[in-house]
């Protein structure tokens, strides 16, 4: 029982989103490569549904946010 | 007369002899308004880009190559991966299919249905949604009570306490029945660099597989599947950690999401098959996608087929639900907090079936000193040798809260699976607020193994209580339904001695009133038989003959009921002096009895939760019943007070 432990998720949370004028670029650079909304191949699927949200870390963040860190060439467009 | 005599006494005795049928729940059901989901809404297509060919049954591989030939391209045969009699080919990325192709396809009559494997918009991000929340009282809510459990962690779940599992755990512990866990595996054995997590020592585990390299090994890499496969079936009263929802039942762990959280559709279609062909219960999905996929309903319908029942995380977009918790062969189950209001992140949506709880990491309103996550035993991503205690927030983690009690259901003997879902809505808290949010209510463990249990005893009926459960009578509503412990029971049997003396004082002045024995027949069928398990009914839907779910191998006959003949014939063998005002005083408590069923039933007219024709059936049968005590009621007494 002594090295039993709680780990306690981190606390942050981040909400934004494309912004319109390149929304439609973006979801045409996807599209272009064969990606999901989400940047990753057609057809996969989450744990929890959703790439955005992390379960266990309690962090979420903006779908604009996920594709900027996966494909920095995006801020670009 | 002696004619009319014995047709009154014969349909007495069917009516005390109602240990009958009830209607299936599939024959004529009334499900409430905003039950019954819509047909699953697509996404706006962008662009497809690879294709799912689905096969008519009977198709041969080679009628299928020599078809895509024709046209000029060749898919993976996919046949067994989605079930044994699915034939699906799979034509991957890079390739189009065309609308004259699509077209060929279909008129060549070998195909089914052609379906795009392709990237589709968001429904629905958007991320948290402003909400009208109920006022609660924190204090008044349930804590777990850490004398209930061995242990030591037990009081920061407060998720097991918001269900009712420590009462539910008096009745089952899931005993026999497999819950298959599609995920990112689980911590159930000792090999490589993986390890069985410590609380779950005690766990038992079946035919596992790992569909993502397809070996046998289904470890789990990532610490999601452990956590929800520890909210299941976590071992419980082992003096370590935490406890689960259904201890005693078997995980299935079936591997589809890699290290990353991440798998593709063909992984999950396949273990679905492959739980509901390898004897799981209940399959966990604490997964989902942006995209419709219909081998993967395919794959959920194969699971009901077979008896299984498929749970499904809402999702965390706090936006609207994705697949495959939005097909209707799954339950979609939302995410509550401590304060059983939704969270921010839940999914919400016309297809949830029920709330769960999912927690609130960013909240201490339990004031236990932690975040409000639900707490499990869980190994570390990146480093699967290791384990801890780890406090999760998201529909993954409802959904197992589900699942858990559906496996003590299937536990209590009840084996249809359209039947348990009945049972988990029909026994959900009410929530006041969006039926989005809440779907039939809060998960209640406790209520769910209460329920089962009064239809193993012989008188429940899983469609009359789903109808109740969303009525505003709750268990004392429906085809006269009135349960034996509830409050309106206790009021109906009061009633019923007051009726049944007021008759015998119309009829006979104070004469039978100073007779003991009338008062011992009164008290027997005016208000004993309500507290008798399996006959607190005298509903005509309970004595159609035929329909009696008993007879379909559920539920069953109390022992009691079988000494029912014999206290005929004991009751015929007493002189007259001692059985006629014993029977008199029997049929006006009867009398009594059916003006108080009556008097339950009737407030249901117009309230849409009971059918026309049923109530209309028990508002007469019940009728028909108080005539003929009142009449035989008269009859003995007669007999008894000549002049």
């Amino acid at each position: 029982m002594s090295d039993e432990k709680i780990v306690i998720p981190a606390d942050s949370f981040h909400d934004d989103s494309i912004p319109s004028h390149i929304q439609g670029k973006v979801d045409a650079w996807l599209r272009e490569r064969g990606l999901n909304a989400y940047g990753d191949p057609e057809g996969t699927f989450y744990a929890g549904g959703t790439p955005l949200f992390s379960e266990s870390s309690g962090e979420s963040t903006s779908r604009w946010e996920h594709l900027k860190n996966r494909f920095p060439e995006l801020k670009g467009l | 007369m002696r004619f009319i005599h014995l047709l009154l006494l014969a349909a007495l005795s069917l009516s005390v002899w109602a240990e009958f049928p009830k209607p299936k729940p599939e024959d004529g059901v009334i499900v409430p308004p905003g039950t019954t989901r819509p047909p699953e809404r697509r996404a706006n297509e962008i662009q497809a880009r690879g294709w799912l060919i689905d096969y008519r049954d009977g198709v041969q591989e080679d009628q299928a190559d020599a078809l895509e030939w024709s046209l000029g391209f060749d898919a993976r045969w996919l046949q067994g991966e989605f079930g044994r009699e699915e034939k699906v080919a799979w034509l991957e990325s890079g390739r189009e299919l065309g609308a004259e192709e699509q077209k060929l396809l279909m008129e060549s009559g070998l195909v089914e249905a052609i379906e795009p494997n392709a990237i589709f918009e968001l429904v629905s991000n958007q991320l948290p949604q402003k909400e009208e929340r109920s006022p609660v009282s924190l204090s008044k809510l349930p804590q777990p009570n850490p004398g209930d459990y061995q242990d030591p962690f037990y009081r920061h779940q407060w998720h097991m306490a918001q269900i009712g599992v420590s009462e539910a755990h008096r009745k089952a512990q899931g005993k026999g029945v497999v819950v298959a866990v599609i995920d990112t595996g689980v911590a159930y054995e000792k090999h490589g660099r993986y390890n069985l997590a410590r609380d779950l020592n005690q766990a038992r585990f079946i035919k596992p597989f790992n569909f993502i390299d397809n070996t046998i090994h289904a470890n789990d890499d990532h610490g999601h599947g452990t956590h929800v496969a520890g909210t299941i079936a976590q071992s419980t009263n082992n003096g370590l950690g935490v406890i689960g929802v259904a201890p005693e039942a078997t995980i299935m762990p079936l591997k589809v999401l890699d290290g990353s959280g991440r798998g593709d559709i063909r992984g999950i279609a396949r273990a679905i098959a492959y739980a509901a062909d390898n004897g799981a219960h209940v399959i966990n999905l604490s997964l989902g996608g942006p995209l419709p996929v219909g081998v993967l309903r395919k794959a959920l319908q194969h699971a009901r087929s077979k008896g299984t029942l498929p749970v499904c995380a809402a999702g965390n977009s706090g936006g609207s639900i994705g697949w495959p918790a939005r097909y209707p062969e799954c339950m979609a189950v939302s995410a509550l907090q401590f304060d059983e209001n939704l969270t921010f992140y839940s999914s919400r949506g016309k297809e949830i079936s029920i709330a769960a709880p999912g927690g609130n990491v960013r909240v201490d309103q339990n004031g236990d000193g932690l975040p409000d996550g639900v707490l499990q035993n869980t190994v570390y991503s990146g480093d699967p040798s290791r384990d801890d205690y780890m406090l999760f927030m998201g529909t993954s983690m409802a959904s197992p809260h589900v699942a858990g009690v559906a496996a003590l259901i299937y536990s209590m003997g009840v084996k249809n699976p359209q039947k348990v879902e009945k049972i988990l809505l029909a026994s959900a808290r009410p929530k006041k607020g969006p039926r989005e949010f809440y779907g039939a209510g809060i998960l209640n463990a406790a209520q769910a193994t209460a329920l089962v249990g009064q239809a193993v005893g012989g008188s429940w009926n899983a469609s009359d209580q789903w109808i109740c459960g969303n009525s505003s009578f709750y268990l004392g509503c429906g085809s006269s339904y009135i349960g034996y412990k509830s409050h309106i029971s206790r009021i109906a049997s009061g009633f019923a001695l007051v009726a049944g003396v007021a008759a015998a004082m119309y009829f006979s002045g104070l004469n039978l009133l100073a007779m003991p024995l009338f008062w011992l027949g009164l008290l027997i069928f005016g208000a004993g038989l309500n507290w008798l398990p399996g006959l607190e009914s005298y509903s005509f839907l309970q004595a159609l003959p035929g329909l009696d779910e008993h007879l379909a191998g559920e539920g069953g006959t109390p022992l009691w009921r079988s000494i029912l003949p014999f206290l005929g014939l004991v009751l015929m063998t007493l002189h007259k002096k001692v059985l006629l005002p014993l029977l008199s005083g029997g049929s006006f408590g009867l009398f009594g009895w059916f003006l108080a069923q009556l008097l339950v039933i009737l407030p249901q007219i117009g309230s849409k939760v009971l059918g026309w024709f049923p109530l209309i059936l028990d508002i007469g049968w019940l009728g028909l019943q108080a005539f003929f005590s009142l009449y035989l009621a008269r009859r003995i007494l007669k007999i008894l007070m000549p002049d």
